[in-house]
């Protein structure tokens, strides 16, 4: 049974609950007073989960890979910078994810991006079957830089088939489109996979998310108190200068300004309610 | 029945007709290999040669257009023969059989570059380049010039690049009756093997090969009527085994290497993988499922093999495959976005670009086009 649709959204709620469509959970910040507009565009086979999205201003988002999937997110236009764990990608890099992964996903400006997953047993097989190595999900998240052909081959494939999702919808009935979409993903995913490290040793900025991500779920379990940066420090253990840092790579904002904009995300939801 | 060269029906008819007088009065019948005649008559010390009595066939020849890529290929013998063209444009073949008793002789004029697979059932099969005014050919990867020939084995499988428009031809025999000639007239055991192999005879002895096939072309399509006569089709077979025994008795080859034979046994996984699934639309995954390599193997061989990716030849399949269906089906039935997703085609305004570029025509003209009769094959003699 093949899922596909586009959908725009203006409420970042609606639009983060749409990216798990994907397999993936997010809680999302807008970091800008711009109204939100959102557009995501998925197509969701039976193995293959594909997934585009245009934002249209900056924003802070906490993601949560499901276990079982293997993903990889890029981005998806040139003029997109994506910041990820606290690594700016270029044009042309695709981000390796670990399973069941937690990392943080900034913006500087209006984006597109693509996300995409498949069953980590199918992964698996594919990976043996194309390279005859034994290609699994990396322990800790990878950024790569595959050649461009390859690189370009799969962003062609990624949006062609989200574009067909828009605007023939009805083409997705074919078992044959189905297969050859999923067949030709496949293998310009798993080309793109063997490729090297861009940035080689990520020990530092995964040391950077780690602080964050702790500092998310102390946000996570005071929602309701009003906190100082300096209780934060204490309640993770590190030094102010080490979370400023850290929030400043991983998040794109001072840990301060991003205590703020989650009160604001929290209030609008109350006031919804 | 159309004249190929430039010179007259007549003047050519009569050339043929005096080199044939030649040909059948300088027969050495000391060589004979075929007995055809109740005494054994063969020479040499070979003990296992067979009488093969009876009388001499008339040869079957026959000279064929055709517009339609897999229709020559199935016309081509003794092979099983898989054709693509690889370059834009109206394909146009001509194929020009000759059968001797023994002795099955073609020769073929392509309009196009192509990428071809052939298995052999039954025959040893030698193949050339008929002239040598044309680029080489790739034979399983490996680089033919037109002073080279390729013998095949029974059950042998092979990929054929040309690279423009180009000429061949082919002669075969049964296993056994190239063995009792090579030992009638080497008067040793020939070195035939089981696979594909190039052979580099002499230039002298392939240029008289050449020679001899060419008049056999010319024979069977300006003055059929003279192979008819049992005495000159018996010449004409005899000069021409002669000439095909000594070519392969020329032979002091290498072996081809372990690594070629690997990448030729991953090719035929390939192949008997497409020709299992004929009509589907089939993806790399599956075919490195299939041949039990990798895609950079694989790619290395087909680049090797076909002179292009994987990728690019399956892509060249499905297209052939989908212009095969759009030319069959009814236009009232059926749509070029049925018949495009039914292969795969799901970007149908690129495949319409594709299909216009290889074809030269949008796949909506090959649909509504009538019942053409020039894709059927012609028979011209």
């Amino acid at each position: 049974m093949v899922q596909s649709g586009s959908a725009v959204f203006t409420d970042p709620n609606d639009y983060r609950a749409g990216i798990g469509i994907g397999g993936a959970s997010v809680n999302l910040v807008v970091n800008n007073k711009h109204a939100f507009n959102g557009r995501l565009t998925w197509l969701k086979q039976r193995d293959l989960y594909l997934l585009i999205a245009r934002e249209n201003v900056p924003r802070i988002a906490c993601f949560s890979l499901a276990p079982t999937r293997t993903f990889i997110s890029f981005p998806a236009s040139s003029n997109t910078t994506l910041i990820w764990g606290g690594v700016a990608l270029q044009f042309g890099d695709v981000v390796f994810h670990s399973p069941g992964e937690r990392a943080h996903q900034w913006t500087k400006r209006a984006s597109t991006w693509g996300l995409a997953s498949l069953p980590s047993e199918q992964f698996t097989t594919y990976g043996k079957v194309l390279t005859g190595l034994e290609l699994t999900a990396p322990p800790v998240s990878r950024v790569l830089r595959p050649r461009p052909s390859a690189i370009s081959r799969l962003r062609r494939l990624h949006a062609s088939a989200c574009r067909l999702a828009e605007t023939r919808p009805e083409i997705h009935a074919h078992t044959e489109v189905v297969r050859a979409i999923e067949q030709e993903y496949i293998h310009a995913l798993i080309s793109c996979l063997t490729a090297k490290d861009a940035y080689g040793n990520l020990v530092i900025k995964r040391r950077q998310e780690d602080i964050v991500l702790k500092f998310e779920d102390v946000l996570r379990d005071h929602a309701n108190q009003t906190l100082s940066v300096r209780k934060v420090c204490a309640a993770l253990g590190v030094t102010y200068q080490a979370l400023r840092l850290s929030c400043a790579d991983v998040l794109g904002v001072s840990s301060s300004r991003y205590i703020r904009l989650k009160r604001n995300v929290a209030g609008d939801a109350t006031a919804l309610c | 029945m159309r004249p190929h060269c430039a010179d007259s029906p007549q003047h050519q008819s009569q050339g043929i007709r005096k080199s044939i007088s030649r040909l059948v009065r300088g027969v050495d019948h000391s060589l004979l290999w075929i007995d055809r005649s109740p005494s054994n008559c063969h020479r040499g010390t070979h003990t296992g040669a067979r009488s093969l009595s009876g009388g001499s066939a008339m040869p079957r020849c026959a000279t064929y257009t055709f517009q339609d890529p897999t229709l020559y290929a199935s016309a081509i013998r003794p092979a099983n023969v898989g054709i693509f063209p690889t370059a834009r444009g109206r394909f146009h073949a001509t194929l020009t059989q000759v059968d001797f008793d023994r002795l099955w002789t073609q020769f073929a004029n392509e309009s196009l570059p192509r990428v071809a697979h052939s298995t052999l059932p039954n025959r040893y099969n030698i193949a050339f380049l008929a002239d040598s005014n044309q680029p080489g050919a790739k034979y399983c990867g490996m680089e033919i010039s037109p002073n080279a020939a390729v013998l095949g084995a029974p059950g042998s499988s092979r990929h054929i690049r040309s690279y423009a428009a180009c000429r061949w031809a082919t002669m075969s025999l049964t296993p056994d009756d190239l063995s009792v000639a090579g030992a009638a007239l080497t008067g040793r055991e020939l070195r035939l093997g089981s696979a594909i192999r190039v052979l580099h005879p002499e230039p002298a002895h392939m240029a008289h090969l050449l020679r001899l096939h060419t008049a056999t072309r010319q024979l069977a399509e300006s003055a059929p009527e003279i192979l008819k006569r049992s005495e000159v089709s018996n010449a004409l077979e005899q000069e021409l085994v002669h000439a095909m025994v000594t070519c392969l008795a020329d032979d002091t080859g290498a072996d081809t290497s372990a690594a070629w034979r690997q990448h030729s046994a991953i090719m035929k996984r390939f192949e008997d993988y497409l020709a299992a699934n004929c009509d589907l639309p089939l993806y790399l995954p599956h075919i490195c499922s299939a041949t039990k390599a990798s895609e950079r193997t694989l790619r290395n061989c087909c680049q090797e093999h076909l002179g292009m990716g994987p990728l690019k030849y399956l892509w060249l399949r499905r297209m052939h495959i989908a212009r095969r269906a759009l030319i069959r089906q009814d236009p009232a039935r059926v749509t070029v976005t049925q018949i495009a997703t039914q292969y795969g085609f799901w970007h149908l305004g690129r495949f319409a670009v594709s299909y216009l570029r290889l074809f030269g025509e949008s796949p909506s003209v090959t649909l509504h086009r009538p019942d053409d009769p020039k894709v059927s094959p012609k028979i011209i003699s």
